[in-house]
């Protein structure tokens, strides 16, 4: 790290523990205390049909300023109130405005846990919402939170999926028709950080790539930070998804099944003696079409499934302790005989647990520690002609984090934490009999963040962090300052600007068409962590309840980005820091949204225009590039049409400039002397200067709600992806063997019909 | 009142929204442009080590959507010239080339000469003489080693036992030695291929295609050297396309060699994490144009393949 820069985040440090200090509402003498003359409040707020608790519910004394949101944990707390009987009220979208009285003592801790209704279904134009996105979640800049509704609703390539939810968003993009992989604001998929539970999830797919492994049925509360993310989350240069997985219904128990055309999927969840189950269950289902096919039609996969279990566990130790017990185990699984000669054999999945303790310490200072597990592997096995390539790679990471919320002021909240680990990747490949490489990293490691809300006035806001992040392989230890500015200049309006340095240790080696072979990787000797800047700048209009709009803009640079060099022909034998290559890149675009709320028709309309650029020493002269995700304009519009109080009609329309690819412009002939036959070499000019054709499809579905045989509610979902049957490019093959050579368009999907019938009983 | 307000509101920020998604969409453009063809001038030279001095072709790239035949490309009338240097840089030797009866080949006039292992050999191609050069490369040509023992002569393909003989070291300046290993069916016409490349190969293919195959490129620094300086090196069964009599070489290469075969293999994909349709051109060391002016040096022995399934 060069000194200036050392000096620079020392002084941000120092200037945030100063302001902690110096701040008028932590400096105040014992005679001024104001705890002695004022109350708190704080509870949990739930959902009144499940008990499910709520993150990003509005807790406001009504007739005043105090007020505050739920965390992750459904929690919330505002203190230093005037003594006094007030009115709180709970707002979030899609549940009716919950209202209580409460009264606050001198020096006391109310405690008002709130459970909210959610809305029903009134065919008043006002009154049908969509919760789609949750308002107050998206006061921060660069957040979004994804409803399960716009999961379910979304129309999907066999079942619904949340990266193909998430995808829809603006300043997301998906590589292909075949992959889920999240391309956030010109970042692959690797520097965006996905949490299950506060579990680090290191290969969120099925299928290759196809799905994500996160059941529908299974989540509470998706919440995407697309950049600009807070000193409470680290590990990823880019961006973090966050997901939480549901704690079980603590009313009933209750249950969904669902039956789709080649995945079914299944969950359960209910009460017991002060606390909660769920567990949910997925599996492919390609077994009867596998065995159809087999036999008629050649190069049919002997076997290929994916399946998937969630379980959570809560359990109310007391009226302030919470423990939480989260499980998730999947896999994939195929043997495919590709031709007569080319066997493959593939097992990849994940394994995460976390046990979580929550603890309300006092009336403004809540915790959570969370032990966690989480394990990835992947080993796939080519053989071809009695040949074999094997590789197995796996990621074991144990971890504790700690967290502390305090708000001792409404003008302050304080959140610290300390997250330490170790870690162990291992990689061995083997060819012909031989091991290639096979490097073992092990690394503990440890971060800790400090970060402050301060509400300066009502206009303005500014939130400042400083994340610390060290790991022993290669001795790193780095620092990231987060900063964050909002104007409220009236109470429509917001805006926002935000900075953040970021750093990541790990890097995934992966290949952008399957995710099934993902690789991933640790800094050590010689290899640094990658980093980078993010500066954002925002306004958020809520004119009314109805609409919303956002604009935002941003810029990042991203530097020693490290990846394993593709020109190195035989790594065996190598030290680890030769086997990389090391580049740097930069995005930066403009994001707009535009969403209607409320009314039978509603939706939103999103629209990208951004740019970003990779380069690497001695790959396209040193140039930059735009990688093959880089796409400048992308459009996506999600209507939803609620026809009755039976059918349901959605509609997704995507547009997206066609994805770069190298247009060869010559060609030669080397009569290679450790062959027979002559190589062709290509002569290219600027490496992914040509697009393909702009990319654009129509997906609808119609849902019809009704009962099954009175057990339950039902839904049935007949969809069409690709209605018009666009046949979108994917890339460009050549064929070497006619002269002049001939191009190949291999092309994405074709129109797909689905149907999904699901029951909640 | 409030209703002509809000109303007001939505239209502006309406207004606002779709306005800048309008200039933006109108008016972004994507500032990296697709370039085009440019013709340029190709160089094809193999030197190895105690080898006479190979022929050296010139021709011109084609445009990619045009059939390709070396004649339609070679490049006539040219001045070229190989200057073999000292060790101090120094011009020791002026071979001159000359065109054959085959355009675009040239063949040394003086043809008794061999190639000096562990020298540099320079390239100049001029549009004619006196001219300064259009095109310059060169190569250092891998220092000698020799062939100390082999662990037999016969081996069951995919058995317990692969081929591994024992040579001296190579020499190469500022860097280890790459090796590859290259096998010649010796009686391609009357043995079988073996499963892996026979894997290749459509039913209407001619076998021959895999007469000479290689291993890819193998790193010195991978296998131990023995007490008496001498490295042990193994035969990827990889590098056996046929039964039968095989002559396998064990080729040092230059560095022109290395980063041809490292950077060629992932043009159309290969072992490589680049995207699907991103083309790195291939690593060309030469001046003034493209191609390769490399050179090798090598040990050959002579085994035979034994067919497991063989009755």
């Amino acid at each position: 790290m060069n000194s200036p820069l050392l000096m620079v985040q020392t002084y941000m440090l120092t200037h945030l523990i100063v302001l902690l200090l110096v701040s008028p509402s932590f400096a105040l003498s014992p005679d001024d205390e104001p705890e002695n003359r004022t109350g708190t409040l704080n509870g949990y707020v739930s959902e009144a049909a499940t008990g499910e608790v709520i993150w990003g519910v509005n807790a406001v004394l009504n007739g005043t300023t105090l007020g505050a949101s739920t965390n992750s944990s459904g929690f919330y707390s505002i203190s230093r109130i005037p003594p006094g009987e007030y009115t709180v009220v709970f707002s979030f979208l899609g549940f009716r405005e919950y209202r209580a009285e409460v009264t606050i003592s001198a020096g006391e801790t109310t405690r008002l846990d709130a459970e909210l209704i959610e809305t029903g279904l009134e065919m008043d134009d006002v009154l049908v919402t969509s919760e789609y996105f949750d308002q107050e979640a998206r006061q921060s800049l660069g957040v979004t939170t994804v409803s399960t509704q716009l999961i379910r609703d979304t129309p999907a390539v066999l079942q619904a999926d949340v990266f193909r939810s998430i995808q829809l968003l603006p300043g997301i993009k998906a590589a292909s028709d075949f992959s889920s992989g999240l391309y956030i604001r010109g970042g692959s998929p690797d520097q965006t950080l996905i949490l299950l539970d506060n579990t680090t999830v290191y290969n969120p797919t099925h299928f290759f790539g196809f799905f994500s492994t996160f059941n529908p049925d299974a989540i509470r509360d998706v919440r995407v930070f697309k950049g600009g993310f807070p000193a409470e989350y680290g590990g990823r240069i880019g961006s973090v998804v966050d997901i939480y997985n549901k704690d079980g219904n603590r009313r009933e128990m209750r249950g969904t099944a669902s039956v789709g055309l080649l995945s079914s999927r299944a969950s359960i969840e209910g009460p017991f003696n002060r606390g909660s189950y769920m567990f949910a269950l997925r599996r492919s289902t390609l077994e009867p079409l596998l065995w159809a096919l087999q036999g008629s039609v050649e190069n049919i996969p002997e076997s290929f499934y994916f399946v998937d279990a969630n379980a959570k566990i809560n359990y109310d130790l007391s009226n302030t302790d919470r423990l939480s017990l989260s499980l998730y185990a999947g896999q994939d699984d195929v043997n495919f005989p590709a031709s007569d000669d080319l066997f493959l054999k593939l097992n990849y999945g994940n394994i995460t647990s976390s046990l979580t303790w929550r603890r309300i310490l006092s009336g403004d200072l809540f915790s959570t520690v969370t032990f966690t597990g989480s394990r990835y592997f992947n080993s796939p096995r080519f053989e071809f002609g009695g040949t074999v390539f094997e590789r197995s790679n796996t990621v074991n990471d144990l971890s504790v984090k700690a967290d502390l919320e305090w708000t001792p002021s409404q003008q302050h909240t304080v959140k610290g934490g300390i997250w330490a680990g170790t870690l162990l990747v291992t990689l061995e490949d083997r060819f012909d009999g031989l091991v290639t490489q096979s490097p073992d990293i092990t690394s503990e490691y440890i971060s800790a963040y400090l970060q402050d809300q301060w509400r300066i006035t009502p206009q303005w806001i500014f939130t400042g962090g400083l994340r610390a992040s060290y790991y022993t392989s290669g001795n790193h230890f780095r620092l990231e300052p987060r900063t964050q500015l909002e104007y409220r200049p009236t109470a429509e309006i917001r805006l926002q600007t935000a900075y953040g340095r970021y750093y990541q240790f790990k890097t995934l080696i992966t290949n952008e068409a399957f995710s099934g072979f993902d690789l991933w990787l640790l800094t050590d000797d010689g290899v640094p962590p990658a980093w980078g800047d993010q500066f954002l700048a925002g306004v958020k209009w809520n004119p009314v309840r109805q609409w919303t709009f956002e604009l935002e803009g941003f810029y990042r640079n991203m530097r020693q980005l490290f990846e394993f060099d593709p020109r190195i022909p035989d790594t065996a034998g190598l030290d680890y820091n030769e086997l990389f290559r090391f580049g740097e890149g930069f995005a930066y675009g403009v994001e707009t949204l535009i969403q209607r709320n409320t009314g039978r028709l509603n939706g939103f309309i999103g629209y990208t225009w951004g740019t970003t650029r990779r380069k690497f020493p001695t790959f396209n002269n040193d140039e930059f590039y735009p990688p093959k995700y880089d796409r400048i304009h992308d459009i996506n519009l999600v209507t939803n049409y609620r026809l009755s109080e039976k059918w349901m009609a959605t509609a997704v329309f995507s547009y997206a400039t066609g994805q770069t690819y190298t247009e060869p412009l010559g060609r030669t002939q080397i009569d290679n002397p450790f062959g027979t036959e002559p190589d062709n070499p290509l002569i290219v000019g600027r490496v992914n200067a040509s697009r393909l054709p702009a990319y654009h499809r129509l997906d609808f579905g119609l849902t019809y709600y009704s009962t099954f045989f009175g057990l339950g509610d039902s839904e049935l979902q007949l969809q069409v992806i690709n209605a018009y049957s666009r046949r979108n490019v994917w890339f460009y093959n050549f064929d070497f063997d006619d002269n002049p050579v001939t191009r190949q368009d291999i092309r994405m999907l074709p129109i797909l019909p689905s149907v999904t019938y699901t029951v909640n009983f | 009142m409030m209703h002509i307000i809000i109303k007001n509101q939505l239209s502006a920020a309406c207004t606002f929204f779709v306005g800048v998604m309008t200039l933006l969409t109108l008016t972004a453009c994507d500032p990296y442009s697709q370039d085009s063809f440019v013709e340029q001038m190709v160089v094809e030279s193999f030197f190895t080590g105690g080898e006479p001095l190979p022929d050296i072709k010139l021709s011109r790239t084609l445009p990619f959507d045009q059939p390709y035949t070396f004649e339609a490309a070679a490049l006539s009338g040219y001045d070229i010239r190989v200057i073999l240097t000292t060790n101090s840089g120094e011009t020791d030797m002026i071979i001159q080339y000359e065109e054959s009866e085959n355009p675009g080949i040239y063949l040394p006039s003086d043809e008794s000469l061999t190639v000096e292992k562990g020298r540099v050999y320079l390239l100049e191609v001029r549009e004619a003489p006196g001219l300064s050069p259009v095109m310059t490369a060169e190569t250092f040509v891998p220092g000698d080693f020799e062939l100390v023992s082999t662990n037999g002569d016969s081996f069951i393909y995919q058995g317990a036992e692969q081929f591994e003989p024992t040579f001296t070291l190579s020499f190469y300046p500022g860097r280890q030695n790459y090796y590859v290993a290259s096998t010649l069916a010796l009686d391609p016409e009357n043995s079988p291929l073996t499963p892996f490349y026979a894997g290749f190969l459509d039913d209407d293919e001619d076998p021959l295609q895999f007469r000479r195959v290689s291993s890819g490129i193998i790193n010195e620094s991978n296998y131990e050297i023995n007490p008496d300086g001498t490295t042990t090196v193994k035969l990827p069964w990889v590098a056996i396309a046929f039964y039968g009599p095989n002559e396998v070489s064990f080729f040092s290469i230059d560095t022109n060699l290395y980063d041809y075969i490292r950077s060629q293999s992932i043009q159309l994909g290969g072992p490589s994490t680049l995207s699907p349709g991103q083309i790195e051109n291939v690593l060309w060391n030469v001046e003034g144009g493209i191609g390769i002016f490399g050179s090798r040096t090598g040990i050959v022995s002579e085994i035979e393949v034994i067919n497991p399934f063989a009755p």
